[in-house]
């Protein structure tokens, strides 16, 4: 796919915004375009070379940085980021996301060159207390290493950290750290098969 | 928001739906029953009834809750097989967790993340895997200080 737009957004400047070149790839044509006009506009940190295909959902209220070739694809559902207050996110060079949902409250960390597959949901917070629906639930940061692959349906929970080239099977509800080059599946996930990492 | 209501509706007052996840979907069919009572949290969550479906007071349903009273994957012999499902009051039914017909859910029970509920689930219990098992009981006295443990499987 050749690039149909690159514009150099001057409008992000005044935002503090640091670095803002988006490139939105054809595929959905001006609506991608305006879409990536719109996510550089809510970013804290934009990288280069941004792919979106499809319409995303951005919803922005705390510290989103996104890396350098990143897409955000949005075949099956549209992909949606929502960052709380004071909350943050990081997605990492040459991530590919494909109609996800990343809900922040704290802190979700994604690593470089991972890959998610549509329906995966990350949840970070419990987003109320399980006595007393009243009361905020618990919060953990989400940390997901480099290279890491998650197959379609996955949940992840708060508090997890997925160690580098671990691959989750899909359907599987991460509770717990997955090591580095695991594989991992079922629900709860349990690690079927370690692996050497490259 | 996306609802198909062709049999009975009822719903109580301040019931609350959030459609910005994933819209809400109310399917009732013909001669079915759903009902919603009082103080409802419906976020993003499916309703599928074909026969009777019943919700109690401040029951939370998470994004992608889907709850059905028929086992209709699109074969009319497969929607006559339907068993009504209860859900009862202050109940709590977590992200993507399925409920399957026939299921009475306990009152203030909590359904964990990414379950299938197939049995029905004691009062106060936290229920979570494939199939739903019972984790532990939450506390049944009111202990506001007590610190409650993980929620989920």
């Amino acid at each position: 796919m050749k690039p149909s737009v690159s514009i150099n957004w001057p409008a992000v400047q005044d935002q503090s915004n640091t670095q803002v070149w988006a490139k939105a790839y054809a595929g959905s044509g001006l609506w991608s375009w305006w879409y990536a006009r719109r996510l550089a506009r809510q970013t804290k940190q934009l990288g280069r070379g941004l792919s979106i295909v499809g319409r995303p959902v951005v919803i922005n209220a705390g510290h989103l940085v996104i890396g350098n070739d990143v897409q955000l694809i949005s075949d099956y559902q549209p992909t949606r980021l929502a960052v709380g207050p004071q909350a943050e996110l990081k997605i990492g060079d040459g991530t590919v996301i494909n109609s996800s949902i990343i809900a922040a409250q704290q802190q979700v960390l994604i690593g470089k060159h991972c890959r998610l597959a549509p329906f995966v949901h990350f949840m970070d917070s419990d987003f109320h207390d399980v006595g007393d629906r009243l009361a905020d639930g618990k919060s953990g940061p989400i940390i997901i290493d480099d290279r890491v692959v998650i197959g379609a349906h996955t949940l992840i929970l708060r508090g997890v950290t997925i160690g580098e080239g671990a691959e989750l099977l899909p359907g599987s509800v991460v509770t717990k750290d997955i090591p580095a080059g695991a594989l991992a599946g079922g629900v709860p996930a349990k690690v079927m098969e370690r692996r050497s990492v490259d | 928001m996306q609802e198909l209501i062709e049999g009975r509706l009822t719903m109580g007052n301040r019931v609350r739906f959030w459609s910005t996840i994933m819209p809400v979907q109310l399917r009732v069919a013909e001669q079915a029953e759903l009902r919603i009572a009082d103080n409802c949290y419906i976020n993003g969550a499916i309703i599928a009834a074909h026969e009777h479906i019943s919700i109690g007071q401040g029951v939370y349903l998470a994004p992608m809750a889907h709850i059905t009273d028929s086992y209709a994957f699109g074969s009319p012999e497969a929607e006559a097989r339907t068993a009504p499902v209860h859900i009862a009051d202050h109940a709590w039914i977590a992200t993507r967790a399925i409920v399957l017909p026939g299921v009475r859910i306990g009152e203030g029970a909590v359904v964990g993340v990414g379950a299938l509920v197939t049995e029905d689930v004691p009062d106060r219990a936290i229920v979570g895997g494939v199939p739903a098992k019972v984790i532990r009981y939450l506390n049944t006295g009111e202990e506001p200080g007590e610190p409650s443990e993980t929620e989920v499987v």
